[in-house]
């Protein structure tokens, strides 16, 4: 029967640089779902990207192997289009600086991870995101997806901060079979 | 005779989280029921509904202390008889939340002249909203987050799928509640007097840790 099947979980009570969610060993899809997440630093940003196991380390990949598209839903004006190629990161919402100095303000997300077991093909990821966008204190979001290209296996996501630390939240990756 | 592999006396207690013994297939079954069993990330059934002419449906004990994530599935969503309008909304102490949403939504709608559109507002009065005719269906999923924590906002991600004017019409995005308050239930409303039936609606908790 179809389940969830928690791999790893991290649940952030204090300034964390990069939360790794390693543990991907099979070529069944993956999804992480993140909660109530904040960073340290108002006005700053999230990255994302995909970890390898580099000779027994976690390590996350930080070459210019991103590819990006999503339309950025946006609660205050019109949507906008958010895609690139050959980068270091998938940004999340866009680029655009967070809001956390506001009580109740938070970040949330999921994404499902594309055959980042296979060491033949790229690693894809889906993303849903929500932020509160520091500039005008509106819902915005990504809805789209990234690829890493480079044909190898992935072992893990990563998400960071850009210019702060993540402060808090739950982050789990589970296997869907 | 053995319970948990263990004779005698001194049987441990199980609960969640807490298994100690050599189990059997049945009294893996027996714990499962009683939520007893650790078993972590499934969807944890709360309750599913049917509507049949309503003008409401509440979900009202979402167990939100113990989920940090719910999930709710809507099959067949539709008018009774005339064309309507209809809303998710949170409930706070019971009570539904209006006014004061934003929301962001990108739709497709084949019966349009303009087909994609967005759908979007920082004053809004649900969480997600739907328009429908007489039979024709919507199908729509939701997650629902941070409920149960009072220092947080509610948010949601959502889409569904359905026809309009014979026409196929989906939508997808998210909002949010910003307030930060503890969401104790969900309301499915028609947007007016007319009233909606659902095949059936089911909401569950994500157990994370």
């Amino acid at each position: 029967m179809g389940k969830l099947v928690q791999v790893n979980t991290a649940t952030i009570t204090s300034n964390t640089a990069d939360v790794q969610l390693d543990g991907i060993d099979t070529d069944d899809v993956y999804v992480v779902f993140a909660s109530g997440v904040t960073i340290s630093v108002n006005t700053a940003y999230l990255q994302l990207r995909v970890t390898k196991d580099v000779a027994g380390t976690t390590t996350t990949q930080t070459t210019a192997n991103y590819d990006y598209a999503a339309k950025t839903l946006k609660a205050n004006t019109t949507f906008g289009n958010f895609s690139n190629s050959n980068q270091t990161r998938k940004y999340v919402s866009a680029a655009q600086p967070i809001s956390n100095d506001v009580t109740g303000e938070n970040e949330n997300f999921i994404f499902y991870l594309y055959n980042f077991n296979n060491a033949s093909e790229y690693s894809f990821v889906t993303c849903e995101e929500m932020i509160i966008n520091s500039t005008n204190t509106a819902l915005m979001g990504d809805m789209g997806g990234f690829v890493y290209t480079v044909a190898e296996a992935h072992n893990g996501f990563s998400i960071s901060g850009d210019a702060c630390s993540i402060s808090s939240g739950t982050f789990t990756l589970y296997k869907v079979i | 005779m053995s319970k948990y592999g263990y004779v005698g006396v001194d049987i441990p207690a199980q609960s969640f989280g807490s298994n100690k013994g050599v189990f059997n297939p049945a009294e893996i079954n027996e714990l499962v029921a009683d939520n007893k069993w650790t078993s972590f990330g499934q969807l944890e059934l709360i309750e599913t509904q049917t509507a049949s002419n309503v003008n409401a449906l509440d979900f009202t004990s979402i167990q939100e202390s113990t989920y940090n994530v719910h999930f709710i599935t809507v099959s067949n969503f539709s008018a009774v008889s005339s064309s309507t309008g209809g809303y998710l909304q949170l409930l706070e102490s019971g009570v539904a939340k209006t006014t004061g949403y934003q929301f962001a939504y990108q739709q497709a709608d084949l019966s349009a002249g303009t087909p994609f559109t967005e759908q979007k507002s920082t004053s809004g009065s649900s969480m997600v909203s739907y328009d429908f005719d007489p039979v024709t269906p919507r199908n729509n999923y939701a997650y629902i987050y941070n409920a149960g924590d009072s220092s947080k906002y509610t948010f949601v991600t959502a889409q569904y799928v359905g026809i309009n004017n014979s026409n196929l019409v989906m939508r997808f995005g998210s909002a949010v509640s910003p307030v930060a308050s503890v969401v104790n239930g969900i309301r499915i409303q028609s947007s007016g007097a007319n009233n909606f039936n659902i095949d059936s609606v089911s909401l569950y908790g994500i157990r994370y840790s």
